[in-house]
């Protein structure tokens, strides 16, 4: 793992995808895998988007996942695709790790009944609270707790 | 460019944004004029930018929204008191009656739709002092408070085998979902909920990866 200082500054390392292959506009993003504790029967991949305010997932993701589109207060979100009603909920997101630990991150996610357009994993939502490097010439991914 | 109608000797040009302030306070200026003054600028600093623009009473009706504006003109001639103002309650709609927790919940909702939750966490966390056993902010909050962060002791493989089977197989089934677990095909149908009981039938010790086939 990597450390700063001599001191660990993550604790997981897993590969990232800068071009999934099943998305055949061949746009380039960071796509990470993620599982969620409460349904450990799959994992799937996400971008990680710093300039996401929360995680965001695929519609029928989070109905299988059994996400409720009617707890919490409902807001519109604004995206690039256009604005998007849903509300914010709590959920716990884990990123996987091939070498080291996991990690179990109670998350933001804005959930919604209207969102075809993938998955992200959010800056405010979950990013800030944690460490991560990407090294582009072997495609990690490094994720830690903050100290 | 706005141009601001009223008596033509006193028409002045103003830009974009000063016609916005003047039209719609902001939400956090709003917000004092009910009494809040902690969730705001300094008002008598708004004030004293309008003061150029206002200084004619004839100045403001045309444009729908300028009662706020003379009021605030008048306000600047003496030291600015928070107060309620009459004009609030075509700005802020039917909530004015009622200006509790709700109007607060409101605005901090338009925050986070923009995504801006450093200050809508902030400003929550002052509304909280105010009203404390507020289950709607509650639950706001706990939503978007920052969560803990756990480590655990779990692995998966690094998917080489099940983005191979991907790209080779993504054109036979497109726009179907698929649940892979080292390149052999775990269930594939045409919803999640289908495929993820497949899963489960075959109570699998590890964990496919799913995926839409775009």
């Amino acid at each position: 793992m990597l450390t700063l200082n001599g001191i660990p500054f993550t604790t997981g390392r897993a590969t990232y995808r800068d071009l999934h292959p099943a998305n055949v506009s061949g746009k380039s993003a960071i796509y990470v895998q993620v599982a969620l504790p409460i349904h450990t029967g799959m994992s799937f991949y996400a971008i990680v988007d710093t300039g996401s305010p929360y995680c965001i997932f695929d519609t029928e993701i989070a109905e299988a996942l059994g996400f409720s589109f009617e707890d919490g207060e409902g807001l519109k979100l604004r995206t690039p695709y256009g604005e998007v009603t849903g509300m914010i909920q709590r959920q716990t997101i884990s990123l996987v790790a091939e070498q080291g630990d996991s990690l179990e991150i109670d998350a933001s996610v804005f959930v919604t009944d209207d969102w075809r357009h993938g998955n992200f994993l959010g800056y405010s939502g979950l990013l800030e609270r944690i460490r991560f490097a990407f090294d582009p010439g072997t495609n990690s991914f490094y994720f830690g707790p903050q100290a | 460019m706005t141009l601001l109608a009223g008596n033509p000797s006193a028409q002045k040009l103003l830009s974009d944004n000063d016609a916005q302030m003047l039209l719609r306070p902001s939400w956090p200026s709003a917000l004092q004029n009910v009494g809040k003054q902690q969730l705001g600028q300094p008002e008598i600093q708004r004030i004293s930018r309008r003061e150029a623009v206002t200084n004619r009473q004839e100045i403001g009706t045309p444009l729908g929204g300028g009662l706020m504006a003379v009021k605030l003109a008048e306000s600047s001639q003496r030291i600015f008191q928070p107060r309620i103002e009459p004009s609030t309650h075509a700005l802020l709609g039917h909530l004015t009656s009622e200006p509790g927790s709700a109007f607060e919940l409101m605005y901090v909702k338009h925050l986070l739709g923009q995504g801006r939750v450093a200050i809508a966490r902030a400003i929550l966390q002052r509304i909280l002092l105010q009203y404390p056993t507020d289950e709607k902010l509650l639950h706001l909050y706990r939503a978007i408070s920052p969560g803990k962060v756990v480590r655990s002791n779990v692995r998966y493989s690094d998917r080489t085998l099940e983005m191979d089977w991907i790209q080779a197989n993504r054109s036979f089934h497109r726009g179907k979902w698929v649940a892979l677990l080292g390149g052999k095909v775990i269930g594939i149908g045409d919803d999640l909920k289908t495929v993820l009981r497949m899963v489960q039938e075959k109570q699998l010790r590890e964990t496919p990866l799913i995926h839409r086939l775009d």
